[in-house]
């Protein structure tokens, strides 16, 4: 541990640290609105065809010049975006395509900039590496001065756009349809995206910029369903993960940043896919476990209430049931008092009565449902209403009362019960 | 002609990110009729006739065509998808997309035959396109488009027709070409079944109807199924019982069958 | 001025492009973008267990990166519904990030070099040399693979034209007459992740992107049948190779750089000439 210590007393480990983390919360939040439009891959699309603007910037000031070069990204960015626009407006390719042609020839040019650069003999020219992969540990103050400037800019338009974003993001077409100005949203949502690329380059480097912009805010997707809640954990999660990254950097200087952060991006969007509580896999696993155990036990009473309708009967041994219900199942039923268990022998209780009854009505509410209002064959009704009878609660119960006028019998002549 | 239906759709359930869209569909089509699946916007008209074609997989229920299981009779059915769903600057011209129509998997292989070329040429003259057989596909009206790929479905030389909305977006010469192609078809033995949106056309047009409003209102002879009462209820909105039973299935992931259940 | 370095340029250019027409046409052109990235963790983990430039230990790494890029894409949407671009820039960025992280890790191990891994090395392609089997020729290895690839890449789209061309088309319809979409769905990404990787070393992982898409796009523009796009194709990417060669070696620039810009130069001039010519009146008299 004494190592890291060192580190923590590095005079710009706490510099860099701090300008990471704010500079890529602030790319998040932009990322999470081109996320909610689905232009996800704009993002990469930009962090690419950025590099001849890098690389000029870097070739005009004759040194890393953070300022020229964020100009020159920026300035590169909205060309690469006009591109894009450009060939989509006036080919029949589509933007995807557009996407693909412009990043890849833009990067071209940057690369051709690049082998300049490196053999122009400028002094600081092997530098101009840690903007492709990032290096977050050789930011100097000054270098971060200028990206927070550029990143609290560009949080200042994200709040006054704020609530026209929303519209789009939500409900574009209704927005267009009400004379709402969607063409301006979206240059101005492109221009974010520009200047939030471009704040990255140096910590995250501008290859991989586009994870920046899209993981956090689909992890945030995983875990939350309103906006503001999407926001404030994509930008606390890309923070994190920056944090952790220049931790990296720092201990490993020979190591680029961005790859790590990514990384560890990636391991936090796997995470969130088992256990996030709106889609995780364990969720989603627990909740059809669920159901099955439901369909089970209301199976089983349903199945003696069926029994107690044939014969009058509410004693029962256990092997006369048809499909032997499991321990779980028996179990559940002791437990919530809808049979009384002794050895092999049950007792069905006025409550599993009333349990069973009740899942019967939903039955042949259901069957009648479907021969009266969907008109179906009475003989194709069954299998349906084998599952609905588990789905069916109090309210659609009276709902379906109500569309069906209390009936008392359903398609196959039987009763349909109702408490007494 | 048998009296096998031509298609069979039995307790057919099929959902969109888990929410039914098609609620125990159960119905025949009869062999060598115009028959018209006719319904709202939203009404599952497009998901049906995808569910028949095997293009989506039902959460419940079955098809049959000529009674039989679609991969067997595969060669005897002929599909028209949407004008929309295809993107006409495909660098082809209206013989390469009617020539598709002779494609299949054994042949997918060999190459074009003079016979495959008369049968296109055939196809073309039918719906009266050949002058247009070397234009480039982007360069036709709507209904031409519409035309040619009937062409390319008249080319497959099947017995039953199903096309989704070739109506849309068509010019009334071509309405006019279509619609007499079809009844020429009818009388031929072939049977035609045609996604439709429009109710003042779907009397005149179909001898058979299917109404449809995520679940089937009715399902027979026109004059039978044209009736106000009927009319009324497939346009008069959704059932709310549905669309809640509907909701509760996609949020709680419940299956609409249970585990081992068949529809027999 | 290295002729060989041209000619490989060249036959690389001609693979990728043909490959890359049928995503193009299937609207998929930045999963190329996708494979370019996702193979890379495969060609270095491929590197470090062979030791050496295996081209098959590289192909089944690659290959194997491949798959694992295109089921966490249709893992993500399908089960835990993120949507179908953030998918696929989630897999890409992660598996290259893993890829970069490797590359700097074993950078005393293997030789590929984070430089490598975006430039390609297409200046030394023509350095080792073999003998033709039976003859006094010594040509480079490159070129016997990009041969060889390109060959493959050709066969595979004459057998396969019908396949390709019906479920580029019309999808739904390919399946109503029984052709399985996916199945050709990951002939073409098959077809494009081989290119993908044996371009790799002499281009790069991102300029691999402009000689798959750029060429079949502006062809696109200017052919009326598939066949004439095909061919279209394969001029644009020669002429493309060739003027970006000059232009590199006249300007002493990064030649796979220089040829990527170039393409992207040629489909500004068609999509220009398309625009002047349609405001031409004469054009639309005809018309």
């Amino acid at each position: 541990m004494a190592s890291l210590w060192t580190y923590f007393n590095h005079p710009n480990f706490w510099w860099v640290l701090a300008g990471t983390t704010f500079l890529s919360a602030i790319s998040a939040l932009v990322g999470t609105f081109t996320y909610l439009q689905r232009k996800s891959l704009m993002g990469d699309a930009i962090a690419h065809g950025i590099l001849p603007g890098v690389a000029g910037g870097f070739l005009i000031a004759g040194e890393k010049n953070a300022l020229v070069i964020m100009i020159g990204a920026i300035v590169w960015g909205v060309l690469t975006v006009s591109s894009i626009e450009w060939i989509s407006r006036k080919t029949h390719l589509r933007s995807s395509t557009a996407m693909a042609v412009v990043l890849s020839a833009f990067f071209g040019l940057g690369m051709m900039l690049l082998t300049v650069v490196q053999t122009s003999g400028l002094p600081d020219a092997s530098g101009i590496n840690s903007f492709l992969f990032g290096q977050a540990a050789s930011m100097l103050p000054e270098d971060l001065m200028v990206y927070s400037v550029f990143a609290v800019v560009v949080a200042f338009v994200l709040a006054a756009v704020y609530p026209h974003l929303t519209i789009i993001s939500f409900d574009r077409a209704t927005a267009e349809s009400n004379g709402f100005n969607v063409r301006r949203v979206d240059a101005v949502l492109s221009i974010l995206v520009v200047a939030a690329t471009a704040i990255g380059i140096q910590s995250i480097g501008l290859i991989l910029m586009a994870a920046l912009l899209i993981t956090p805010a689909a992890i945030a997707r995983m875990w939350n369903s309103r906006l503001i809640g999407m926001l404030i954990f994509s930008g606390g999660i890309a923070a994190l993960a920056a944090g952790m990254g220049s931790v990296i950097s720092f201990t490993a200087p020979a190591m680029p940043t961005g790859p790590w952060i990514v990384l560890i991006l990636f391991a936090f969007t796997l995470i969130s896919m088992v256990i996030s509580p709106q889609r995780g896999l364990l969720k989603r696993y627990r909740q059809q476990k669920k159901n099955q155990d439901i369909i089970l036990r209301e199976n089983f009473i349903k199945r003696l209430y069926h029994q107690w309708e044939r014969s009058g009967q509410t004693a029962f041994h256990l092997s006369d049931i048809e499909d032997t219900p499991s321990k779980r199942t028996l179990r559940y039923a002791v437990n919530n008092d809808w049979i009384q268990l002794a050895g092999n022998s049950i007792h069905l209780s006025e409550k599993g009565m009333r349990e069973g009854r009740r899942i019967t009505r939903a039955h042949r509410l259901w069957e009648l449902y479907l021969s009266k209002a969907l008109r179906m064959r009475d003989d194709h009704v069954h299998p349906s209403a084998e599952v609905m009878e588990h789905l069916i609660g109090d309210d659609l119960e009276k709902e379906l009362l109500r569309a069906l006028d209390y009936p008392l019998t359903d398609p196959h002549q039987r009763d349909i019960p109702y408490e007494p | 002609m048998s009296n096998v239906p031509a298609i069979d759709i039995h307790n057919l359930t099929a959902s969109y990110e888990r929410k039914p869209v098609l609620w125990e569909i159960d119905c025949q089509f009869p062999q060598g009729k115009l028959i018209g699946i006719v319904g709202p916007n939203g009404s599952g008209k497009t998901t049906l006739l995808k569910n028949i074609m095997g293009l989506m997989k039902p959460d419940s229920g079955y098809v049959k065509i000529f009674g039989d299981k679609l991969n067997k009779v595969r060669h005897r059915v002929s599909y028209v998808p949407q004008r929309e769903s295809v993107d006409w600057d495909f660098p082809a011209d209206v013989m390469d997309v009617v020539l598709m129509g002779r494609y299949n998997p054994k042949k997918l292989f060999s190459r074009v035959t003079q016979e495959d070329r008369d049968i296109a040429i055939e196809a073309l003259k039918r719906v009266n396109m050949l002058e247009f057989s070397k234009r480039h596909i982007s360069q036709l009206s709507g209904g031409q488009q519409q035309r040619v790929f009937i062409a390319r479905s008249l080319a497959q030389q099947a017995d039953l027709y199903l096309m989704d909305e070739p109506f849309v977006g068509v010019d009334a010469a071509s309405e006019d070409a279509i619609l007499s192609l079809l009844t020429d078809m009818k009388n031929n033995g072939k049977t035609v079944v045609i996604v439709h949106h429009d109710l003042q056309t779907a009397y005149e047009y179909f001898d058979y109807i299917a109404l449809l409003n995520t679940r089937l209102v009715a399902c027979g002879p026109t004059e039978e199924v044209f009736t106000s009462e009927l009319l009324q209820e497939a346009y008069g909105g959704r059932l709310t019982v549905l669309s809640r039973i509907g909701e509760l299935i996609a949020k709680k992931d419940f299956p609409v069958r249970e585990k081992g259940q068949k529809d027999n | 001025m290295n002729t060989w370095v041209l000619i490989n340029a060249v036959v690389i250019a001609l693979s990728c492009s043909l490959a890359g027409a049928f995503l193009v046409l299937r609207h998929r052109a930045m999963l190329t973008d996708a494979i370019s990235h996702a193979v890379l963790p495969g060609l270095v983990i491929a590197f470090l267990i062979s030791g050496s430039r295996n081209t098959a230990a590289m192909l089944i790494g690659a290959f194997a990166f491949g798959f694992i890029c295109i089921f966490l894409v249709e893992f993500f949407r399908r089960y835990v519904r993120i949507t179908d671009d953030a998918s696929i820039g989630i897999t890409f960025t992660s598996l290259f990030a893993i890829g970069i992280i490797l590359v700097s890790r074993y950078t005393d191990r293997i030789d590929l070099d984070q430089e490598c891994v975006l430039h390609g090395e297409i200046t030394y392609s023509a350095l080792k040399r073999m003998a033709l089997p039976g003859t006094n020729w010594h040509v480079p290895q490159t070129f016997v693979s990009g041969m060889a690839m390109l060959f493959i890449v050709s066969l595979l789209i004459a057998i396969g034209y019908r396949g390709l061309k019906i479920t580029s088309f019309n999808p739904d319809y390919a399946t109503s007459i029984g052709v399985s979409v996916t199945l050709w769905h990951y002939i073409s990404g098959g077809i494009a992740s081989m290119v993908t990787i044996v371009s790799f070393e002499a281009v790069g992982a991102i300029l691999v992107i402009a000689l798959m898409v750029i060429p079949a796009a502006t062809a696109w523009l200017i052919s009326k049948r598939l066949p004439a796009m095909l061919l279209n194709t394969t001029i644009l990417s020669v002429t493309g190779s060739v003027f970006g060669y000059w232009v590199a070696i006249w300007l002493n620039v990064s030649i796979a750089g220089s040829i990527a810009f170039l393409l992207g130069i040629q489909l500004m001039v068609v999509i220009l000439v398309k625009v002047v010519a349609r405001r031409l009146p004469l054009q639309r008299a005809t018309k």
